[in-house]
């Protein structure tokens, strides 16, 4: 038989017409029940798979262009030379932009509140550039720094310490003494301005300081200094900033890719997404076996139907295609539904989850009113201190044509059972049954 | 008349229950000339529809041989059977068999559909057939919408739309009323005859038996010409 005749039969044997009754028989209402659990099974599973992508990236994103830059250069004994080789950074082919940063790590005081931080002394240039902007968003003051002791505090850390711009923030750095010891060293900020990368952790800990002031605000034993390296698209190409910078960078440099720096958190946000992605797809495989029981009851059901397209010279082999065509028809129903429902969810992710927020504490909120209790705190369903406040969604085309492409395969698979039996009918018993 | 299109010799088909070894066709010896209408009548579960079905490439006799249309049936192999099935012979059952969700115009057109692929060439060769049956008003119909006489005969366009040598019709009115049984019997001799088909019609009906050129009867798993 030839395929569109294959194809002709089998679209009419899994969506034909009503019957005398007026009702669609148990196999139709089966194969519905089979394209509706390949489609429920897909929605779940696409939409972690897009909002794990989009967590993942933001969060990569926010570390690599507000932390690790694209790539750094190590000096290997101390800071020397670390502007020269900044300079002929910033000259080489391909690098966008390379900045001398300094970090160190103190107590920030103000207001009788003390929270500890990771003190960054950035180039304006940095701060300036169009990745840090992208990511950096200004909450209040200017982000700039107009003074030697100007600061920009990360907006949680502001909030704990609730600052504002232009208050005043006491700093302690620990300082080495002469006879070796060490001791405290306070310092006097002024906050120009409040920040937000959109994660609690990085806001939670970031004071930026000018870094003309780095050598004077902090202690050199206390402290370390690299050139920051940004270049390309750190993740099309994650190796483009360090391989941009190497014929540039002077002798007593090492240089580290942003892979290679943040390869724990990046490890361990991918191994969370594998693991949720591959207990979705046990349920879409679950859901598969929905086609092979629902495809079995029709060939059960039509096996008189069956019968007459041999008597009409269908061969064996014909009707084991036309079922397992009708198996991938079934998982791309599916995977239509699935597809529809799960970038539905994904896109509109952040209203869910408000949607839910809302519902949860105005919940919360009637129950404690009527038991007479305080109103309760509010509910998050994604604690911000570990997830990023927005999640940002970018459809990930690739992934989502191999799962679509995945669910119609497995349904094919499904369907090579009753396609098997339907070959192996018997046209004259199944004849005979009338 | 034409050349022999059907022959079986020592026709022998063996039933097993768990009881015993039933032989239901007991070395049957037949031959079919083509454009040469015949009927086998004979006593409820004597055979009739079984020989109908080993003629038809349906069903394997237990032993002896079958040739029809050039083609060894008793040898063939299953795809062989299926080739002879959609291009030499044409059923007409007791039941119409029409599959249900398909308009009368698609279950006439399946049969050269399946063979060619070419879905407008076989719909051409179907609305004439339809109209020749009288049913070209009612091709969009389901088998549901049609009347017992109606589904009949378009049973019938659908057993010629490949212009079959041989058409095998098995009780073919033996579900109509009087009126309906007489029209699609009267159709069914007339389009075979100007097709030029061979045609062999199994039935309880000694009338329709009777218009046959040749009448043949079952018994007891015995075939004899009348």
């Amino acid at each position: 038989m030839k395929a569109r005749s294959i194809a002709f039969i089998a679209l009419r044997l899994l969506a034909g017409k009503e019957d005398r009754a007026g009702h669609r028989d148990q196999a139709r209402k089966a194969l519905r029940g089979a394209v509706l659990s390949i489609g429920l099974s897909l929605v779940p599973l696409l939409t972690v798979m897009q909002v794990a992508d989009g967590m993942i990236q933001g969060i990569s994103a926010r570390y690599v262009e507000l932390g690790t830059y694209h790539a750094q250069a190590h000096a290997y004994g101390g800071q020397a030379g670390l502007e020269e080789a900044r300079d002929a950074l910033r000259a080489a082919q391909g690098v966008d932009g390379a900045w001398i940063e300094t970090q160190s790590v103190g107590v920030a005081f103000a207001g009788g509140r003390r929270e500890g931080a990771a003190i960054r002394a950035v180039e304006q240039g940095f701060l300036d550039s169009p990745g840090t902007s992208a990511y950096l968003a200004l909450e209040a003051g200017e982000a700039r720094f107009q003074g030697p002791n100007d600061a920009l505090v990360g907006s949680a850390l502001a909030k704990k310490l609730q600052l504002k711009p232009g208050d005043s923030l006491n700093l302690i750095t620990v300082r080495k003494r002469a006879d070796g010891e060490m001791s405290p060293r306070i310092v006097i900020l002024t906050v120009r301005g409040i920040v937000s990368a959109g994660y609690r952790e990085l806001d939670a800990q970031w004071i930026f300081i000018n870094q003309a002031s780095a050598a004077r605000l902090l202690q050199k034993e206390s402290s370390r200094s690299f050139i920051g390296i940004k270049a390309g698209d750190p993740f099309r190409q994650p190796d483009a900033a360090a391989q941009a910078a190497e014929a540039s960078l002077p002798d007593g440099f090492a240089l580290y890719p942003w892979k290679e720096l943040e390869r724990n958190l990046f490890e361990s946000l991918s191994s969370t997404r594998t693991m949720l992605l591959l207990i979705m797809a046990m349920t879409v495989a679950v859901a598969a076996v929905n086609v092979s029981s629902a495809l079995t009851t029709l060939v059960i059901e039509r096996s008189q139907e069956i019968a007459i397209l041999k008597s009409l010279g269908a061969q064996p082999a014909d009707l084991a295609r036309t079922f397992s065509l009708g198996g991938a028809l079934l998982g791309a129903a599916g995977a239509l539904v699935g597809t529809a429902g799960g970038l539905l969810c994904a896109t509109r992710i952040n209203e869910i989850l408000s949607g839910i927020e809302a519902l949860a504490n105005a919940l919360r909120s009637l129950l404690a009113f009527l038991g007479g209790a305080a109103s309760p705190e509010r509910f998050r369903v994604l604690d911000p201190a570990y997830y990023l406040e927005t999640i940002p969604i970018t459809l990930q085309y690739r992934e989502l044509a191999l799962v679509v492409a995945s669910a119609i395969i497995l349904s094919f698979l499904a369907a090579l059972l009753p396609a098997r039996r339907a070959a192996a009918l018997d046209p004259m018993e199944a004849l005979r049954k009338r | 008349m034409n050349d022999r299109v059907l022959r079986c010799s020592s026709l022998r088909k063996l039933f097993k229950t768990e009881a015993e070894v039933l032989e239901i066709l007991k070395g049957v010896d037949f031959e079919l000339e083509g454009g040469v209408s015949s009927s086998i009548t004979g006593p409820s579960g004597c055979g009739k529809s079984t020989l109908l079905s080993i003629l038809g490439g349906l069903d394997k006799p237990s032993s002896g041989s079958v040739v029809a249309a050039g083609v060894d049936l008793s040898a063939a192999g299953e795809e062989e059977l299926a080739r002879f099935r959609a291009s030499a012979v044409g059923f007409v059952f007791q039941s119409h068999y029409l599959l249900k969700d398909f308009s009368a115009l698609e279950n006439v057109m399946l049969p050269a559909f399946m063979l060619s692929g070419d879905r407008a060439k076989a719909e051409a060769k179907a609305r004439p057939l339809l109209d020749a049956v009288g049913l070209g008003d009612r091709l969009n119909h389901t088998p549901s919408k049609l009347s017992g006489g109606e589904r009949q005969r378009v049973a019938i366009a659908r057993a010629l739309i490949n212009d079959p040598a041989i058409v095998l019709a098995d009780e073919p009115t033996g579900s109509l009323d009087e009126a309906n049984a007489k029209a699609v019997e009267d159709l069914l001799f007339s389009i075979v005859a100007e097709r030029g088909a061979t045609l062999l019609i199994v039935t309880h009906d000694a009338r329709l038996a009777d218009r046959a050129h040749r009448r043949y009867h079952l018994s007891d798993g015995i075939l004899s010409e009348l």
